[in-house]
């Protein structure tokens, strides 16, 4: 699978909830293939829920979406899903987590022993060198989120979908898993959407930042993000552009708070 | 130039949880002998002073050693017995629990899968299950004992009877109960539904059946022993009746004591044969392997 090849591509999406509530509303956008490209908003304004429908996770219901060359389906190989929660099997090591996904997808075939040698390699990469034969309740929050991390990157899905992965950790170990996600996504460039409610974080990994409305949500508005890569976040913070950005989001997000 | 950016984090965190893990297991360790030493000297101690007040009691006429009997004759009956009475007894009694046991966890597991996966049949036999359930199963025991006889058949079917329940219900508990971040990462990576099954229920279900089948191997054991004392040729609790009708109190307090150190035991080998399968990824204390 080439990662540069498969773009997502939204238009006028809406979607309506069983209970009536329409969650999203005339969303429109693009991924370009081997972008990274940051959903911010509030939160409630369906973001997750655009993200699920192009994960297939949720029944489209007007408007098209596209990824690649067709329309989203659940369990499609070339995209990956990763959670806010880290979604580890506590049975499993390590290991034996991060190669799961892959693992599924052998459709019993097995796995090749490369695809295991780089599985380790990512491992080391996220940080978790060593920590291949511990099991999930033996590691902290981020830890465990690393390794979810790893899952995600192991499988050689083009696009990947981001659901908050960094939400609910602590400010330093969010810094640092946002490096390591930067590190890996230079790698290969695969087709990132990526959803986040922090503003620092969006502007520290996004080619592209769209900006949700409060429900229903649309794509409010388009920020390039024209910073250098491969980015340093303790670099970025220096960066005069960076505070800029921030500042540019800050005032459009601050029109859909409710305070 | 990745590997040499990632490898300071990398380093301080093996070498941190290294650190932590081997000066833990280490403190662990004496502290955990300190704590079997506490735990068993203040076990026997309190076995002892029960013992010492039962014989104080019956020694100064207290109790009237007719309905209490007293630990000395206790332990004189279970020595001059062991052989002959007890040992004979006690292993039919087993091999009967044994046998319901293992009827129980294979039907009762099975029985729980099948009823997760047609959920129609489920909802069909629920008020049959919640009937059977909920009946008292002595009350079956004559029944069983028409039917089977009093050899060792009725006093399997009393103890399936129990344990079937159990192992159905906390099976099925236990894979319905799988995380739902699970299900949706099973969706969203495509698992066929052998693969969900397999790579993510029944592992998920694992613990809950095991805590069903450690409370199914203590009702086997009641199920069999009270079988047994409504009629039986051979067992503890035939056992056990045969003295109280000769009103031997020691020798029903000494088999009382056989039977619930064999249901101790049971439970500790429960708890340790679970603790070796599934240890390393359930239990919250135990040293990482």
């Amino acid at each position: 699978m080439n990662p540069r090849r498969t773009g997502i591509v939204v238009d006028s999406l809406s979607h309506r909830f069983a209970s009536g509530l329409l969650a999203v509303e005339d969303a429109s956008f693009s991924v370009m293939p081997g972008e990274f490209v940051v959903i911010v908003g509030p939160s409630g304004c369906g973001k997750t829920t655009i993200l699920n429908i192009i994960a297939g996770l949720e029944a489209q219901q007007t408007g098209t979406v596209m990824v690649g060359d067709q329309s989203p389906r659940a369990g499609r190989q070339d995209v990956a899903y990763m959670f806010a929660q880290d979604a580890l099997l506590p049975w499993r090591t390590v290991l034996d987590n991060v190669l799961f996904g892959v693992e599924v997808h052998a459709y019993g075939r097995g796995v090749p022993q490369d695809t295991r040698e780089e599985a380790r390699n990512l491992i080391s990469m996220v940080g978790l060198g060593g920590f291949e034969d511990a099991y999930p309740r033996q590691l902290s929050h981020g830890m465990r989120q690393r390794v979810a991390l790893a899952r995600t990157f192991l499988m050689p899905s083009p696009v990947l979908l981001m659901d908050e992965p960094f939400g609910a950790l602590d400010a330093h170990t969010k810094l640092m898993l946002e490096q390591g996600l930067l590190h890996l996504w230079e790698r290969d460039k695969r087709t990132v959407l990526f959803i986040t409610h922090d503003l620092a974080e969006a502007i520290t990994l996004a080619d592209k930042i769209l900006v949700c409305t409060a429900r229903p949500g649309s794509i409010k508005s388009e920020i390039p993000v024209d910073l250098a890569r491969p980015r340093n976040i303790k670099a970025l913070q220096n960066d005069v552009r960076y505070h800029e950005y921030h500042r540019r989001l800050w005032s459009d997000l601050a029109a859909e708070m409710v305070v | 130039m990745i590997k040499a950016k990632t490898k300071p984090m990398q380093a301080a965190d093996s070498a941190l949880f290294a650190a932590t893990q081997d000066a833990r297991s280490a403190a662990r360790r004496s502290k955990a002998i300190g704590e079997a030493i506490w735990l068993y000297t203040g076990r026997l101690l309190i076995l002892l002073a029960f013992a010492g007040l039962w014989w104080i009691a019956v020694h100064y006429k207290w109790l009237d050693k007719f309905f209490v009997s007293s630990p000395d004759d206790v332990v004189r009956f279970l020595i001059s017995s062991f052989t002959k009475e007890i040992i004979p007894n006690a292993r039919n009694t087993l091999f009967a629990t044994l046998i319901a046991f293992v009827l129980s966890g294979i039907c009762g597991v099975l029985a729980g899968l099948i009823l997760f996966e047609l959920p129609r049949m489920k909802r069909l036999v629920d008020p049959f299950l919640t009937a059977l359930n909920s009946m008292p199963r002595i009350a079956l025991a004559p029944i069983f004992i028409l039917w089977f006889g009093i050899e060792v058949t009725s006093k399997v079917a009393l103890a399936f009877s129990l344990g079937f329940f159990i192992v159905l219900l906390s099976t099925y508990a236990g894979i319905r109960n799988v995380d739902p971040i699970l299900m949706r990462l099973s969706r969203s990576l495509g698992c066929t539904p052998w693969q969900q099954f397999t790579k993510i229920m029944l592992p998920w279900a694992v613990p809950s059946v095991f805590a069903g089948l450690k409370l199914a191997l203590i009702y086997s054991f009641l199920g069999v022993v009270t079988s047994e004392m409504l009629a039986s040729k051979i067992g503890l609790g035939q056992l056990i009746m045969y003295y109280s009708g000769l009103l031997r109190m020691d020798a029903v307090l000494a088999i009382l004591l056989v039977m619930a150190v064999t249901a101790v035991v049971l439970t500790m080998l429960g708890d340790w044969v679970e603790a070796a399968l599934l240890g390393s990824w359930t239990d919250s204390t135990s040293t990482p392997a």
